[in-house]
């Protein structure tokens, strides 16, 4: 019985020294940060970059965090020329919403020396709960010579985890782009009639056609016209309608034979450059433009880059008493438009 | 054939005649439908090549039909040279006897373009022994086969052309250029922007691409205020012709600026920008007044070594309009100031000399 009672006794002892010592292992030994990651922003071997933090406590009650970028292998941070500078500026001001984890609190403090960088300030966290923060200076750690994979180790409190971070040789892209310069002209129509039967009485117009630019030539462009007939000409009447002089503005009369061609308006768009009709063609006021012939005569001009500027283009004449009537009045203008050189 | 029997038959002349003077008016009818037009797009531009003489040179130029149906085109060559009022491009045709025309072939001058497509052609110029230094070459795309002239209407062509400046070098060839003038366009400016022309003579023999900058300051050395550049597009001036660049200073408080409108330049009735002038309170420390000096310094290459040519221009800018309306309101808070002290104590005076009037009666 006593040997039964010893023996029970012996057996409740070590139960009991057992479970305490199973809850004082529980109590004291550090946990496991989780779900950790010390993302570099830049990746470059040799290259001073910012970084962000972001862990899940285990326990609660921390008020600092570090990161010991050497960690606990021989991958060491340091002993690859890697730097970790002493001043560093830390916050959490932007993280949360990138990240979905919680901004780390308080009044964030952060320094470094040797291979660690250290957050003081932080209000103790909660338990198993995701934090981020970021360290906000564009050289807070300078990566290795060596390329490779790293094992900085992250503590918050008494628990800590082993994170990996890449350094590679190259982590840039160039993307390279050519745009060559451009010179894009519309011309709205093949065929301009005139607004209604030529007349003695008055001077007639025709509807016009449109000319629009879109370049991006920094130095402008030019444009230019001429004519097949030099005027007006009829097949069956054997009669032109001439044109009047050339490259002087003219004012048609009516009643008096004439026939000029011009830049009635012109709409700027949103380029950089100025577009203007060239004086002789200015049909904007009272003018009707001036004449053209077989030679390519300029009629505008700009000094930039054209985005939708528009010129209106319209041909008028004038005819007297005695011109012969026919209904095959014609001619064909030929405008060219290009780069300046 | 039969309408032309009948006409005779009827007394055709006679009819002409009669209408002619009733109607008293001829051709063109309105209401025509309008033909599709053309949409070209031309790339690169403009075309610069070097070669020497006895050798060839290609460039490839890229024309699109940027329209939505397809599009004859032909390829025609013809040169340009600078026109002599204003240094700018005029395309003339070859004459007879001009042997450069010879020396350029296309892979093709006759191809249809399709829509959104852009086709090559490539230029080959097989420049002889005995060329030498510049020739200009316009290339022209323009529509094929569109339809005939047709009665009672115009016919309006389009066309694109793009400009080759070609560059034989070969001994003798000489590279110079000389500033002519260099003036500010007003000796008395109220507001920036203050405009500046710098014309260029190429007194060479092959086309030059002056460059430079026009400083801007107080004085005629150092403590330059603003930096302008010259020629920014990089244009070329052709043998024995000037150009004209100008160069704006804006950079000041206030500036006259070219009015938008939903990101479209505002035109006045005639097609010209209208400016308006622009209190933007943040360029407040931007405020110009007194003399200023704009030194030029233009770089053009004459094939061994950048050759700077200098020159110098003082203008003023004084906003008198917004001082005359400062003085006149200060003169008239002072007139009216003096008025009110003159009202107290004039009315002191005469209120003491009636008083004494008083005491004396």
């Amino acid at each position: 019985m006593k040997k039964s009672m010893r023996m029970l006794s012996v057996a409740a002892s070590a139960f009991v020294m057992l479970g305490g010592l199973l809850a004082w292992q529980g109590l004291a030994a550090a946990a496991s940060l989780s779900n950790s990651y010390l993302r570099i922003n830049r990746m470059a071997t040799s290259t001073a970059t910012s970084a962000r933090l972001v862990f899940k406590t285990a326990g609660a009650g921390a008020t600092s965090v570090s990161i010991n970028m050497n960690g606990a292998d021989s991958t060491t941070w340091t002993g690859a020329s890697g730097l970790v500078n002493t001043t560093q500026t830390a916050s959490s001001a932007s993280c949360a919403a990138d990240t979905g984890a919680t901004a780390l609190p308080g009044t964030l403090a952060a320094s470094g020396a040797a291979s660690t960088v250290t957050i003081t300030g932080v209000t103790a966290l909660a338990a198993a709960t995701s934090y981020c923060v970021d360290l906000t200076s564009t050289s807070a750690v300078t990566t290795p010579t060596s390329a490779g994979e790293y094992h900085p180790v992250v503590t918050a409190g008494a628990d800590n985890i082993t994170v990996a971070v890449r350094v590679v040789t190259n982590d840039q892209i160039v993307v390279n782009a050519v745009v060559p310069p451009t010179f894009n002209f519309v011309l709205s129509g093949n065929t301009d009639n005139f607004t209604s039967n030529l007349s003695a009485g008055s001077v007639v117009k025709t509807t016009g056609v449109t000319a629009t630019v879109n370049t991006n030539a920094k130095n402008g462009w030019l444009a230019w016209a001429k004519d097949a007939n030099t005027g007006l000409t009829s097949t069956a009447a054997a009669k032109t309608i001439a044109s009047v002089a050339t490259g002087a503005p003219a004012t048609l009369v009516a009643g008096t034979e004439g026939y000029a061609f011009g830049i009635s308006s012109i709409a700027q768009g949103s380029g950089g450059g100025t577009t203007s009709a060239v004086a002789a063609y200015d049909a904007s006021g009272s003018a009707h433009g001036s004449g053209l012939d077989a030679t390519l005569r300029q009629i505008a001009s700009s000094n930039g880059t054209a985005n939708g500027a528009v010129l209106t283009l319209k041909a008028a004449s004038a005819i007297s008493g005695s011109t012969p009537a026919a209904n095959d009045y014609t001619d064909t203008i030929t405008v060219i438009g290009a780069g300046n050189f | 054939m039969r309408v032309t029997s009948w006409f005779r038959q009827k007394g055709g002349p006679v009819f002409l005649a009669a209408f002619g003077v009733l109607a008293c008016c001829l051709t063109v009818l309105p209401g025509q439908a309008r033909a599709a037009g053309v949409n070209l797009t031309l790339s690169p531009l403009p075309v610069n090549l070097v070669t020497s003489p006895g050798s060839s040179v290609s460039t490839s130029l890229k024309v699109q039909n940027s329209g939505s149906e397809a599009v004859k085109l032909q390829v025609t060559l013809m040169k340009f040279k600078a026109d002599s009022t204003n240094g700018q491009a005029t395309l003339v045709p070859f004459k007879d006897g001009e042997e450069e025309k010879n020396w350029v072939t296309f892979s093709k001058t006759n191809f249809t373009a399709q829509p959104g497509v852009f086709n090559t052609v490539d230029m080959t110029i097989n420049a002889p022994a005995t060329a030498a230094f510049g020739y200009y070459y316009a290339v022209v795309f323009s529509q094929q086969g569109t339809d005939p002239t047709k009665p009672q209407s115009n016919k309006v062509n389009g066309a694109v052309a793009s400009l080759i400046l070609l560059d034989v070098q070969a001994p003798g060839e000489k590279r110079e250029a000389q500033v002519t003038s260099f003036t500010a366009t007003k000796k008395l400016y109220q507001y920036l922007p203050a405009s500046f022309d710098v014309t260029v003579k190429n007194t060479g023999n092959v086309h030059v691409k002056p460059s430079g900058n026009i400083f801007v300051g107080r004085g005629v050395n150092g403590n330059f205020i603003d930096t302008l550049t010259i020629n920014p597009g990089g244009g070329n001036i052709l043998p024995g012709s000037s150009r004209t660049f100008n160069v704006e200073w804006d950079n000041g408080f206030p500036a006259y600026t070219v009015k938008k409108q939903n990101g479209q330049i505002v035109t006045d009735n005639v097609g010209k920008p209208v400016k308006t002038l622009n209190w933007n309170l943040s360029n407040l420390n931007h405020l110009r007044f007194g003399k200023y000096n704009a030194s030029l310094t233009l770089v053009y290459n004459d094939g061994k070594r950048d050759v700077p040519v200098n020159g110098q221009v003082s203008f003023w800018v004084i906003p008198w309009l917004p001082i005359l309306i400062i003085l006149v309101l200060v003169l008239l808070a002072l007139a009216g100031l003096w008025s009110m002290l003159r009202h107290t104590f004039g009315t002191d005076k005469r209120e003491t000399a009636r008083k004494r009037y008083s005491r004396r009666s």
